[in-house]
């Protein structure tokens, strides 16, 4: 149906459908299809690079992906475009840049979940329920600590809110890595005393926020 | 002038005595002293409560909104807070008596409602619309407790000043009045909300509350390290990060081997669009030209090689391999595990670029030995492994 436009064309042909409020499922769907082959490659070789992967895999990501550029990925490549042009070259680049996150994301998070639980498989054969339990354990644990991690951010981010310089000279300290007041204060452009007097008062904010927030849930 | 907290409540049962109050005052003036009688008595109480009509009491009702007192109330602990963390001196007392005002709002709203019971012990209980504003008052202010008595630690800078209201409570009154009592002798835990004390205060070992609390809140003491969310690898690809956020991204990567091997995804995964791009420029080259990796295409020229177990371990193996000139490090995952890893020829400089090939993770040390590197393992989320080798 669309083999006579090309990829810009069909492209024009997307925007306008959307613009208009009309489906864009089938041009889209024409375009990504152009597109699949290129991504199953972009694909292959992030997974080349985490050294793990099935085609499986290949054909979820490549679904993510276009499902991404449905809904988001058109008016970003617009506005990147307008913005920083050059940055996005063509919306088939721009649509391989959206592959290529989903894939790093994916395999990024994968990490996260699989490393702490793989075990060896000898083992998981000799003690099948033991390992269930440790399984089970782990995965608790997981959970508890995502969730605590959630709302140390959250906790955070009302400091940023309420105490802006004491949450600036914390994220410098802390989530920065510069662990060290006298860098802190140059960098701030205060006094050495006054960093660690930030850093200080956010410790104790956060500990107030983290306390509100824990008692918060509890309530929920 | 300060005046202290007993003067001030003998102050208002001779105003009460003197009577010429209105009714709200009253009714708080009468909940003050009946709350405290263990050290006031109760004169001019009963005379007061004689003098307050049905119409009185429904009328004071109609104005009451406890709901009120919860803005008022926080802001009360934000300010409490703000007198012990902020600024010392005059700015801290003035925070410090803004907070007690709060903390007495609840407090006259409570010696209010003791009055109204000991008014209908007198007169008979209230009944119809005035009945149900009684019942949503007591309700309001239950409401209010249970949000806010959790908060209680907020109050602990005001705690002097607290523990004086505290005391001159009756008894039987304290339990309830947790803005005045609750934490009311955890002082210790202000100077431990900055910092965790090597040898925690006789106090601090043993009340529950402080324990419970500085043990709820150690991921401040050891706050997760920032990292490369999907949304910074983004802007980081699009060029949107400023040249702050690139110093931060740079200085992470050489000591996160985890995000730094995202910045490598990234570039790997430009090269592949590159390649896709140009396949699509030049169709007619298919045929020569594939999209595979070249390195793994089989029959890809091999040369003899020597090479070098430097560790191994149940969860990887290290391979030093050299080749005519040129040296690489094999990083090899076993048992299914998760690897990381990174390779340092000088201190302070960032990784070398792995490669992800058929035998794991691979190092190009570049040609030219009799040279030392510092290698980095990371297996799973926590374990570390770190050796210099010389190749």
């Amino acid at each position: 149906m669309f083999d006579d436009l090309t990829d810009d064309e069909l492209f024009a042909e997307v925007l306008q459908r959307r613009a208009g409020g009309a489906a864009v499922g089938a041009p889209l769907g024409a375009l990504c299809e152009r597109w699949a082959r290129p991504a199953r490659y972009v694909i292959s070789k992030i997974q080349a690079s985490y050294g793990r992967g099935s085609p499986a895999d290949a054909d979820e990501l490549y679904q993510d992906a276009v499902g991404k550029f449905l809904d988001r990925g058109l008016d970003q490549f617009r506005g990147v475009s307008e913005q920083m042009p050059g940055r996005s070259a063509s919306p088939k680049t721009f649509f391989l840049r959206i592959v290529k996150h989903v894939a790093i994301d994916f395999y990024r998070r994968q990490r996260e979940d699989l490393a702490p639980g793989v075990s060896d498989p000898d083992e998981a054969m000799e003690e099948p329920a033991s390992e269930v339990a440790r399984a089970v354990d782990l995965s608790r644990r997981r959970e508890e600590r995502t969730e605590a991690q959630e709302l140390y951010w959250r906790a955070f981010e009302r400091l940023q809110q309420e105490h802006p310089k004491e949450a600036g000279a914390w994220e410098l300290y802390h989530h920065q890595d510069v662990e060290d007041h006298e860098e802190c204060a140059r960098r701030l452009n205060i006094s050495v005393v006054n960093s660690y007097k930030r850093v200080s008062r956010a410790q104790a904010y956060l500990r107030l926020y983290l306390l509100d927030l824990q008692q918060e849930g509890g309530h929920e | 002038m300060v005046v202290d907290a007993l003067s001030r409540y003998q102050a208002r049962r001779e105003q009460l005595v003197r009577g010429g109050m209105s009714n709200g005052g009253s009714l708080e003036a009468i909940g003050d002293v009946l709350r405290r009688a263990e050290r006031l008595g109760r004169e001019g109480v009963e005379q007061a409560l004689r003098g307050l009509t049905r119409a009185d009491i429904d009328g004071w009702l109609r104005s009451q909104k406890p709901e009120a007192l919860q803005p008022a109330l926080l802001r009360a602990a934000e300010e409490a807070a703000e007198a012990a963390l902020g600024e010392e001196g005059e700015e801290a007392e003035v925070w410090r008596t803004s907070s007690m005002d709060g903390l007495s709002a609840r407090d006259r709203a409570e010696s209010a409602a003791r009055a109204i019971g000991e008014w209908e012990s007198i007169h008979g209980t209230l009944d119809g619309e005035a009945a149900a504003r009684w019942k949503a008052f007591r309700d309001g202010l239950g409401r209010l407790d249970t949000v806010l008595r959790p908060k209680a630690r907020w109050f602990i800078p005001l705690n002097p000043q607290r523990r004086a209201e505290r005391d001159i409570l009756d008894t039987a009154e304290r339990t309830r009045a947790w803005w005045f009592t609750e934490r009311a002798e955890c002082d210790d835990f202000l100077a431990a909300l900055s910092a965790r004390p090597e040898r925690p205060s006789p106090h601090l070992q043993s009340c529950g509350d402080c324990r419970a609390d500085l043990s709820n809140t150690e991921a401040v003491e050891v706050p997760p390290k920032r990292h490369l969310s999907a949304d910074d690898l983004w802007r980081f690809d699009m060029g949107m990060m400023s040249a702050v956020e690139l110093k931060w991204v740079d200085g992470h990567t050489e000591k996160c081997i985890e995000c730094a091997q995202a910045i490598w995804a990234l570039e790997e995964g430009d090269e592949a669009i590159e390649q896709a791009q140009d396949e699509q420029a030049a169709p007619a080259a298919r045929g020569s030209r594939s999209m595979e990796n070249p390195a793994r295409r089989p029959g890809a020229a091999r040369h003899p090689e020597q090479r070098e177990v430097l560790e191994e371990r149940r969860e990887f193996r290290v391979v030093l391999v050299r080749e005519r000139q040129r040296a690489r490090l094999l990083v090899q995952p076993l048992a299914g595990r998760a690897v990381t890893a990174a390779v340092f020829l000088a201190p302070g400089k960032p990784s070398l670029k792995p490669q992800q090939g058929p035998e794991g993770l691979q190092f190009d040390l570049g040609t030219g030995g009799g040279r030392t590197a510092h290698l980095m393992v990371r297996v799973g989320n926590s374990e570390i492994f770190e050796r210099d080798f010389s190749f």
